[in-house]
């Protein structure tokens, strides 16, 4: 272990050296990513407080689905985690110059698997963290816990979770390499893929969420109960449900039923992280050595591979426009971390689209509008919360990949402003026309005023969101980062999502009393007010122009500094 | 063809390069010299248009860098010392896209590729991935780019940098040829013998100030008086 720690404490002196030069703009940069952080942990910790008593004592849904909800969040929390793992660490584990290097020195393969495991989990959880630390100190505060709440849940219940999540998705990864070394990466990535979208989908199938509210419905007004009977049992293996179920018996200050759930939480987070260090030991060099196959094979068809954008090909486009159009095309398709990412957040889309479709039935069942407000909030901010994902992993690293060949940019006779300008327009549109997608699908249950307006702000949100992340991106660019997954979890896109996620607390206040009023109205026959809707639209369509002028200039301006 | 009046480049309190003041014309191959941290790339990447300059001008064939970047930067061609390219495109496409930042009409573009493929010979590795070349074929494929446009100014840091002997000869030759056809070359080296051999005019600059900048002529005179050669001399002025 001496080698591990010994390359551990340099990486945190080389973490904590990245800002060293002090000067007037790098002090305002750190104070004001401080104070976003403060304010967004606040805000974290007041929405998590107000957002429990909210369900608890006006919604009234009781605390066992409070739980239930919390089980599903953090399904959505792990596939997250296991997904983002499993894509950053090919490049982490396979990719990295610092790999190439360690390799070269006597520190044996699993050894250097745990320090870029290690490195991977923490650089990327950082702000997961943040916000999980945050949520927990507004749940505990709610349920009046005491202090050793804090830490007993982020050390015994949250970390291991993660952990969990993580080395799942370094050990599907060593598994697709290892039987990529038989069968080649494109039918394993494709097996493995479908098994694992089959698995994501039978949990909602298993766990009907919506049934599951139905059948507690039926017990209302006492509904403050133990419903645990009402549940599929197979649900009860998953790490989410001892989570949820833990803090569901902390919450009753009944511990004693917590600790077996605590128990087999942190033992399957051993025996996860134990497997993939064992997996690594056997197979880390093996699969590393496939990894070089297999980047091969994902480059051999390079000849003659989209013949029809060939850049020899003629053109209607002038030939700045045409260079930009297809270096963009090429560069996005030849990575495969850039496509493989955008049809795994496509797949997400896909799921949270089609789980939606059941929504109807809870509107219509619905015994108050505080209800009927708080779905029609949730599936407004999930649809912002994925075009925000997209625009921070797309679109955030767009400046600071200019770097791979800046010399030649910068030093060619193009006008700068115009080629981001361009570039972006081209994710815009994109991001843009998904967003769009996905507000009108998952709003055709609402009444149509709502889903129209649903449709306007989506519309309003993306603009605001793609020029939030183009500028922040710009302020915070690197160029020597190559890697754009690397580059949208750096520090910078970590203020950026904690933005993004004071913009979400934003918009959840200017919806919330135009929808109840809306649900009100409706409930008890009164004159239903489409202007008190558009109010919304109002507010936004301010703030996407204030935002994006000023994203957007920052951006282009961030782009003539020296470099 | 290249002026530089009164430039001077600061990072925070730390004076990269001071007051530096050079005119290159047409035709001069000028070979800037100087150890490692003097200033030379810090020089190369103002005229590039990487860098502003703290204070002072720089001007391609009359054309401000800073003030009219487009017209002037149409006129440089620009080989850096580390050559970051696109590593999923192959070496033609990234060609072409090279020529489509110049706007060279396609067919000429076509033409000039195939012409400057040949003479770098770069062969058959034009049409594969950049990231399976070496460091040498990268520098080809960097220098190809630079000469799509047919540059009046070449700006070359650093040439001969994990070149092989062939590479190097060819890299030579081209660049005497740019020369020899009217072009100004500005080329930053470590290579004593390549200065000496190549270039028609030569700059020394230490700590960030030029401290000799003549013709070769010049240079010989002062060798031939004190009996010594190009290294002893040029580690005696930088000592």
């Amino acid at each position: 272990m001496k080698h591990v720690f010994h390359i551990l404490l340099y990486k945190i002196l080389i973490f904590l050296k990245v800002n060293s030069p002090i000067n007037f703009y790098s002090i305002l940069k750190s104070l004001g990513s401080g104070i976003v952080y403060i304010a967004f942990a606040y805000g974290c910790f007041v929405m998590t407080f107000n957002t429990i008593d909210y369900l608890l004592v006006t919604v009234k849904i009781g605390s066992f689905l409070l739980h239930r909800f919390i089980l599903i969040v953090l399904f959505i929390f792990f596939i997250a985690i296991n997904v983002g793992n499993m894509v950053v660490s090919f490049s982490t584990l396979y990719k990295s110059k610092e790999v190439f290097f360690l390799i070269t020195k006597p520190i044996s393969f699993t050894k250097i698997f745990l320090i870029k495991f290690l490195d991977n989990f923490f650089y990327s959880s950082a702000t997961l963290l943040l916000i999980i630390t945050s949520v927990l100190l507004g749940y505990g505060y709610y349920f009046d816990l005491n202090f050793w709440f804090y830490p007993f849940a982020l050390f015994f219940l949250i970390l291991p979770f993660m952990f969990t999540a993580g080395a799942l998705g370094v050990i599907v990864l060593l598994i697709v390499l290892i039987m990529s070394g038989r069968w080649g990466i494109k039918k394993v990535i494709v097996s493995i893929g479908l098994i694992y979208i089959v698995s994501v989908v039978s949990f909602y199938f298993i766990s009907n969420p919506i049934h599951l509210v139905e059948r507690v419905f039926d017990y209302y007004p006492n509904i403050d109960q133990y419903f645990g009977f009402l549940e599929n049992s197979s649900i009860k293996f998953l790490p989410n449900y001892w989570i949820s179920e833990s803090l569901y018996w902390t919450s009753q200050h009944k511990i004693e039923r917590a600790i077996p759930f605590v128990y087999a939480n942190i033992i399957t987070s051993l025996l996860v992280f134990g497997a993939a260090l064992l997996i690594a030991n056997k197979f880390y060099y093996k699969t590393w050595l496939t990894s070089l196959k297999v980047n091969a094979e994902l480059k051999s068809k390079t000849k003659n591979q989209f013949s029809i954008l060939g850049f020899h090909k003629k053109s209607y486009l002038n030939g700045f426009d045409e260079s930009i159009l297809k270096r963009e095309f090429y560069l996005f398709f030849r990575e495969p971390s850039q496509w493989l990412h955008l049809l795994v957040m496509l797949f997400l889309i896909t799921v949270f689209i089609s789980s939606i479709s059941g929504i109807d039935f809870i509107i219509e069942k619905a015994y108050n509008e505080y209800l009927k407000t708080l779905v029609y909030l949730i599936v407004s901010l999930f649809n912002i919360f994925l075009v925000a994902s997209f625009s921070l992993r797309f679109v955030f690293p767009l400046i600071s990949l200019e770097g791979e060949a800046l010399w030649k940019i910068r030093s060619a006779p193009i006008n700068f402003n115009s080629l981001l300008r361009k570039r972006l327009t081209i994710y815009f549109l994109i991001i843009f026309f998904i967003g769009q997608l996905i507000s009108f699908f998952s709003n055709l249950q609402f009444p149509v005023a709502l889903s129209l307006v649903a449709q306007l702000n989506s519309a309003l949100t993306s603009i605001t969101l793609i020029s939030l992340n183009f500028g922040m991106g710009g302020i915070f660019a690197n160029y020597r980062e190559r890697n754009a997954i690397r580059l949208a979890s750096s520090s910078g896109a970590s203020i950026t999502f904690l933005l993004t996620l004071i913009y979400l607390l934003i918009i959840i206040v200017v919806l919330f009393f135009p929808v109840s009023n809306y649900f009100y109205s409706e409930a008890n026959g009164l004159n239903i007010s489409i202007w008190n809707l558009l109010s919304t639209s109002i507010v936004l369509a301010v703030l996407a122009l204030i935002v994006s002028y000023t994203f957007i200039k920052l951006g282009l301006k961030s782009f003539r500094q020296d470099v | 063809m290249l002026e530089i009046i009164n430039v001077t480049k600061k990072f925070g309190s730390f004076t990269a390069v001071n007051n530096l003041n050079l005119k290159i014309e047409a035709g001069d191959f000028f070979g800037f010299l100087g150890q490692n941290g003097a200033g030379k790339t810090t020089t190369i990447k103002m005229i590039s248009g990487l860098y502003n300059p703290t204070f002072g001008k720089i001007r391609i064939n009359g054309f401000d860098i800073n003030k009219d970047p487009i017209k002037a930067k149409s006129l440089i061609g620009y080989i850096p010392d580390q050559p970051f390219i696109y590593e999923k495109l192959t070496g033609r496409e990234f060609l072409f896209f090279c020529g489509g930042l110049y706007s060279i009409e396609k067919l000429i573009l076509k033409n000039r590729i195939d012409e400057i493929i040949e003479k770098l010979e770069i062969g058959d590795w034009v049409d594969k991935r950049t990231e399976e070349y070496s460091q040498g074929m990268k520098q080809r494929i960097t220098i190809a780019s630079a000469l799509l446009h047919d540059p009046k100014l070449l700006l070359v840091d650093e040439p001969m940098v994990g070149l092989d002997p062939q590479s190097a000869l060819i890299v030579k030759n081209i660049l005497t040829e740019k020369a020899q056809n009217g072009a100004a070359v500005f080329m930053s080296t470590h290579s004593l013998n390549v200065a000496e051999e190549i270039c028609t005019r030569i700059g020394i600059i230490k700590d960030g100030n030029m401290i000799f900048s003549d013709t070769k002529e010049v240079l010989e005179n002062i060798k031939g008086n004190d009996n010594q050669n190009l290294e002893s001399l040029f580690l005696q002025l930088t000592k």
